[in-house]
């Protein structure tokens, strides 16, 4: 009813040869990887992956970068205790509290007691969207800090507690 | 004489002075014994392999010194780099081929006036490892429907299909109880390919410790689709899957092309940090390797081929592709 085809030998060796040189030509862990990463660069994503844009990071070199990325923002938010003033203007326009509250944490102290505050701040930070759309807010933002500055007064105690 | 000389020094027990072979005039193919012509030959191997490292050290020690002024490093020659230009690699700004690609069978996909839908089938009496690998393969593609053929004619079902709305067929050829081939076609009158499936690896086998693939809309990677043929397919593969792949889902099925031969992996990625990011294979792999591909839907009789692999003609050099 159906014609058969019979596979030739020859040929089927020679194909999975070819399959197999193929395959270790593609390397395809490393091709999905690699576009992967090109689709997160080009911003395919939008914004559900907050990590330091390397662009916005060159630009704000000289004046430090405010990092939002969940796992290394501990680390660099150490590393940019000095440049709060200039990170406050960079904040947009609905979490700017939160990202206050980052600031006041790099000024008290380093400590890794910090870090539970830190976490929260920056899960709610993460939902923030693209940095550096408000420099001109950046006056009006200012006010705020002095209110956070009483919550913050009001936990320092319980972590100098703790750092004691 | 010469050959009498070599022998006679390979006849001396295995740790022979390593000076004896440096310029014969004999080939060691002419030792008639076995024993010793094996054995002469291996250490004319090791003789070879001194040769080359020693030429390779100083070859390593000049470029040192040079320092700056070496001559750049040579990059090897690979396939794909001596591949034999193929005439019909699409240009990126071709208008032709964007005209084409506007108005060709895919265009209500691309221009979102269908959604896809497809149903799965295999050939008749499948045996379990077909049959389970139609279940996985559903479950990678979202809207997708399993039904088995219990004998009845492709053509048959074809106009059903059109008329309940599916968008793309999927026939699995088995023989001797695993998938081998794959029929793509495209419903509404589009191409049909036809495909040689191998090294097909069902969840269970693929070494991971990841869960089933959930309901999300998959990410698609088409990669090294070159040719104006390798485009049609591509885009014959994105057709199967909905427009708007779900990020939260973080699933990417992916489809690599290289030498002809296309893989297909089902992954789920995770972003750890900006440069890196970690992919976990769930869902079945396979390769496939375009055998036909066809204008009208499956006809093998009457269709109109618009490719077909012929092995005489296309598999002559080892560095031509089509795809």
């Amino acid at each position: 009813r159906r014609k058969l085809v019979p596979l030739r030998r020859k040929i089927e060796r020679r194909e999975r040869r070819r399959e197999e040189k193929a395959l270790i030509a593609a390397q395809l862990d490393n091709a999905i990887e690699k576009e992967l990463l090109e689709r997160l660069k080009q911003d395919t994503y939008g914004d559900i992956y907050n990590f330091p844009i390397h662009a916005f990071d060159k630009a704000l070199q000289q004046q430090g970068t405010e990092s939002e990325s969940e796992s290394d923002a501990e680390r660099e938010e150490e590393e940019e205790e000095e440049e709060d003033v200039d990170t406050r203007e960079f904040v947009e326009a609905e979490d700017s509290e939160l990202s206050d509250f980052e600031d006041m944490d790099k000024l008290e102290t380093s400590s890794e007691e910090e870090q539970e505050e830190e976490e929260e701040v920056e899960k709610e930070a993460s939902h923030s969207k693209s940095k550096g759309k408000t420099p001109l807010k950046g006056p009006a933002r200012r006010k705020r800090p002095y209110i956070e500055i009483e919550y913050e007064e009001e936990t320092e105690p319980t972590t100098k507690t703790k750092a004691a | 004489a010469g050959a009498g000389a070599g022998a006679g020094a390979g006849s001396g027990g295995p740790p022979a002075p390593q000076r004896v072979l440096f310029p014969p005039t004999f080939s060691v193919s002419e030792i008639k014994n076995k024993q010793r012509r094996h054995f002469m030959f291996l250490r004319w191997k090791q003789q070879q392999r001194k040769e080359k490292l020693a030429a390779k050290k100083k070859r390593r020690k000049e470029r040192e010194a040079l320092g700056d002024k070496a001559p750049p490093k040579a990059i090897p020659k690979t396939i794909e780099n001596q591949r034999v230009y193929d005439e019909t690699t699409v240009d990126p700004n071709d208008e032709e081929v964007a005209f084409d690609e506007a108005t060709d069978e895919f265009a209500p996909y691309f221009n979102r006036q269908t959604v896809p839908k497809i149903l799965i089938t295999t050939s008749d009496r499948p045996r379990g490892r077909t049959v389970r690998f139609c279940e996985q393969l559903a479950t990678v593609i979202p809207n997708s429907h399993v039904y088995y053929r219990r004998g009845l004619a492709l053509k048959r079902i074809i106009p059903q299909c059109i008329a309940r709305d599916f968008t793309d067929l999927i026939v699995i050829n088995e023989d001797r109880k695993i998938p081998n081939g794959l029929v793509l076609s495209h419903l509404p009158d589009g191409p049909t390919a036809h495909f040689r499936m191998s090294s097909v690896r069902l969840r269970k086998e693929i070494k991971r410790k990841g869960k089933e693939p959930t309901e999300h809309a998959p990410e698609v990677i088409l990669n090294n689709f070159t040719t104006r043929l390798g485009h049609s397919i591509g885009r014959m593969f994105a057709s199967l899957f909905p427009h708007d792949p779900q990020f939260i889902g973080r699933q990417v099925a992916t489809f690599h092309n290289q030498r002809d031969y296309i893989f297909f992996r089902f992954h789920r990625y995770i972003f750890k940090s900006e440069k890196k990011v970690g992919i976990q294979e769930l869902g079945p792999r396979f390769t496939l390797k375009l055998r036909s591909l066809q204008k009208g839907t499956f006809d093998s009789k009457f269709g109109e081929y618009e490719w077909i692999h012929k092995r005489r003609e296309m598999d002559t050099s080892r560095r031509k592709f089509h795809l």
